[in-house]
């Protein structure tokens, strides 16, 4: 029976999707028909008056636009030119090294930003051009920027932390401190894969100019309101000093501060980062509502306990469960929107994972690390698309073939976060609570 | 349609308040409670009410605008012609969905209204947020038929539409 009620949901949602319903629409339909067909017409009619009510006004959820609107504000200052500029009179010179600065300067940009796209959008116009006055390939050059742009959602803040948390009841202090080593993990890897590349395919990604030492000073100063801010918001939540809300109001208003105090910013500039800021929230928002209201109806259905069961049955060990999930999320992420993808299976993988004995923040980084791979995998990677968008004129089959060694580098640190959990628990185990 | 537009205008601008609103506390409150010992009062409500008011003051937008996460990787193989039905039918549902939900939370506000429900330190009536809710969920679905007839009338997605 859970099967199959649950099967025929997930078969509904996934059809709907396919036919281009908007997939917060698909979820809250198929969960509220299911719904009521299992509780009736009471506990349906219901749920649809109290569920967006009782979501949206949330003081935790806030976290989000706040954050959102940081990263608008600051992509609107030009901070991402100069901190581009700094990591390229550092590393530029190396063979592949602009390729490098851009992974290094996107995981600065990912310390006040919390989206991958937006990371992804906002680097692209800066680094691609520069890539490509040196002739590099452009297929790499364009991989780099969408890769480097997935950390935007590991690094904190991150957007799809904040809603992993809410979803789960998982501490969202404790998932953004959780990303800071994997984040350093993940900017390290993307740099092997580059160098391996530069390595492989010379022509491909030369060598530029060299920085002198006063030079290189002198780029400094532009960047560190923005390292600053980063340690701000990391600090105050690693000391206990901010609530992640706190933290996000805080970010918010210095990103304010800074670009007014720098006078980059005029008021349509801010106007817009508000618009973009609301749009975005309510886009998001609606496809967690919509998935809440369908996890009610998996619940129902009782399939994490009849998944339970199969489990026990099948006699999986706790490794061979978590490689069949990243199985289905490889798969799912090929074609499926990353968020959506999270929030519709989190309410079955999640409860199978607690009882495991799995950390929550732990499979928390896991399942944000498995969206950033579904990112830039074809042919639905997301950051592939946004580059395209930003860069016209860019042939999509470069950049699949471009994005191979970053794949690996994403499959080798999932590899390492599974083998060595340490990797993220050990800096939230640290801070206080 | 003029009319909607320029409510879709207004109410966008609610959400930009919202949110600017939310900020502007949440910093005031955490500076005056770390210098100065003593936060604002209802600096927590008014950051939860601001919250939920934001996304269904913005909601009518992304509605006019078709920015809802949609995925396109089936239907952009259709004819255009296709594609454009599949829309203006997601369209569809999505304003079915919306009136839908508007009514639940009408009567949901209603409730809370009879039973005097305030919040705790602001003492503003629930049922009134509820129902205000409500009628941005009325003027969301109009925007989304609005939407979908626009996509009819031209016979084919606007370029980049939906793609997020």
């Amino acid at each position: 029976m859970a099967w199959l009620a649950a099967g025929l949901g997930f078969a509904a949602v996934f059809a709907l999707m396919l036919l281009g319903v908007p997939i917060a629409i698909a979820m809250l339909v198929v969960g509220f028909a299911g719904i009521w067909m299992l509780m009736g017409e009471g506990a349906a009619f219901g749920m649809m008056g109290q569920v967006p009510f009782n979501t949206t006004l949330s003081y935790e959820l806030s976290v989000v636009p706040m954050f959102i609107l940081m990263g608008a504000i600051i992509s609107r200052t030009g901070m991402a030119s100069d901190l581009y500029r700094l990591c390229n009179s550092l590393l530029g010179h190396l063979r592949g090294g602009l390729a490098m600065a851009t992974i290094v300067a996107c995981g600065g940009f990912s310390a006040v930003c919390g989206s991958s796209i937006a990371t992804a959008a906002t680097m692209a116009k800066v680094a691609i051009p520069e890539m490509r006055d040196y002739r590099y390939g452009e297929g790499f050059a364009a991989a780099s920027v969408a890769a480097g742009g997935t950390l935007g959602i590991l690094i904190p803040p991150s957007v799809i932390m904040v809603l992993y948390g809410i979803a789960t009841g998982t501490d969202i202090g404790q998932l953004f401190i959780a990303g800071v080593v994997p984040g350093a993990l993940a900017v390290s890897l993307y740099l092997l894969a580059v160098w391996v590349h530069a390595r492989l395919h010379p022509a491909q990604a030369p060598g530029g100019r060299k920085a002198d030492r006063a030079e290189r000073l002198r780029l400094v100063a532009p960047v560190a309101p923005v390292v600053l801010l980063f340690l701000l918001i990391i600090g105050g939540l690693y000391f206990g000093l901010f609530t992640p809300t706190e933290a996000a109001g805080v970010g918010a208003g210095c990103a304010l501060l800074i670009a007014a105090f720098r006078r980059v910013i005029s008021w349509r500039d801010l106007f817009d980062s508000l618009v973009e800021t609301v749009r975005t929230t309510a886009s998001l928002f609606l496809v967690l509502i919509g998935a809440l209201v369908f996890s009610n109806f998996v619940n129902l259905a009782g399939l994490p306990d009849a998944l339970s069961s199969l489990i026990s049955g099948l006699g999986l060990s706790p490794l061979g469960v978590i490689l069949v999930i990243l199985l289905i999320y490889v798969v799912l992420g090929m074609f499926m929107e990353s968020l959506s993808m999270i929030l519709l299976t989190i309410p079955v993988f999640f409860p199978i994972i607690s009882a495991m004995g799995f950390n929550p923040v732990w499979f928390g980084i896991f399942a944000v690390m498995v969206t950033e791979l579904s990112l830039i995998t074809p042919p639905v990677g997301l950051n592939l698309f946004v580059i395209r968008g930003v860069i016209p004129g860019l042939a999509i089959g470069a950049i699949y073939r471009g994005i191979v060694p970053f794949v690996l580098a994403d499959l080798v640190r999932i590899g390492l976060i599974i083998a060595f959990p340490a990797i993220v628990l050990w800096l939230p185990a640290m801070a206080a609570r | 349609m003029i009319a909607t537009g320029l409510a879709v205008r207004v109410t966008t601008v609610l959400a930009c308040a919202c949110a600017a609103l939310m900020m502007v506390t949440t910093f005031i409150d955490v500076m005056l409670r770390y210098f100065f010992g003593r936060p604002i009062g209802g600096a927590f409500e008014v950051t939860e009410i601001s919250m939920g008011m934001l996304v269904f003051f913005a909601l009518p937008a992304v509605m006019l605008r078709r920015e809802n996460i949609v995925v396109t990787l089936l239907i952009e193989r259709f004819p255009s012609r296709v594609q454009a039905w599949c829309a203006a039918i997601g369209d569809f549902l999505c304003a079915v969905a919306l009136l839908f939900i508007a009514w639940r939370m009408w009567l949901h506000g209603a409730r809370l209204l009879r039973f005097r429900e305030v919040t705790m330190e602001l003492a503003v009536p629930k049922g009134a947020i509820a129902q205000t809710m409500a009628v941005m969920l009325v003027l969301a679905a109009v925007c989304a038929l609005i939407a979908g007839w626009k996509v009819l009338r031209a016979s084919s997605l606007p370029a980049g539409a939906g793609r997020r």
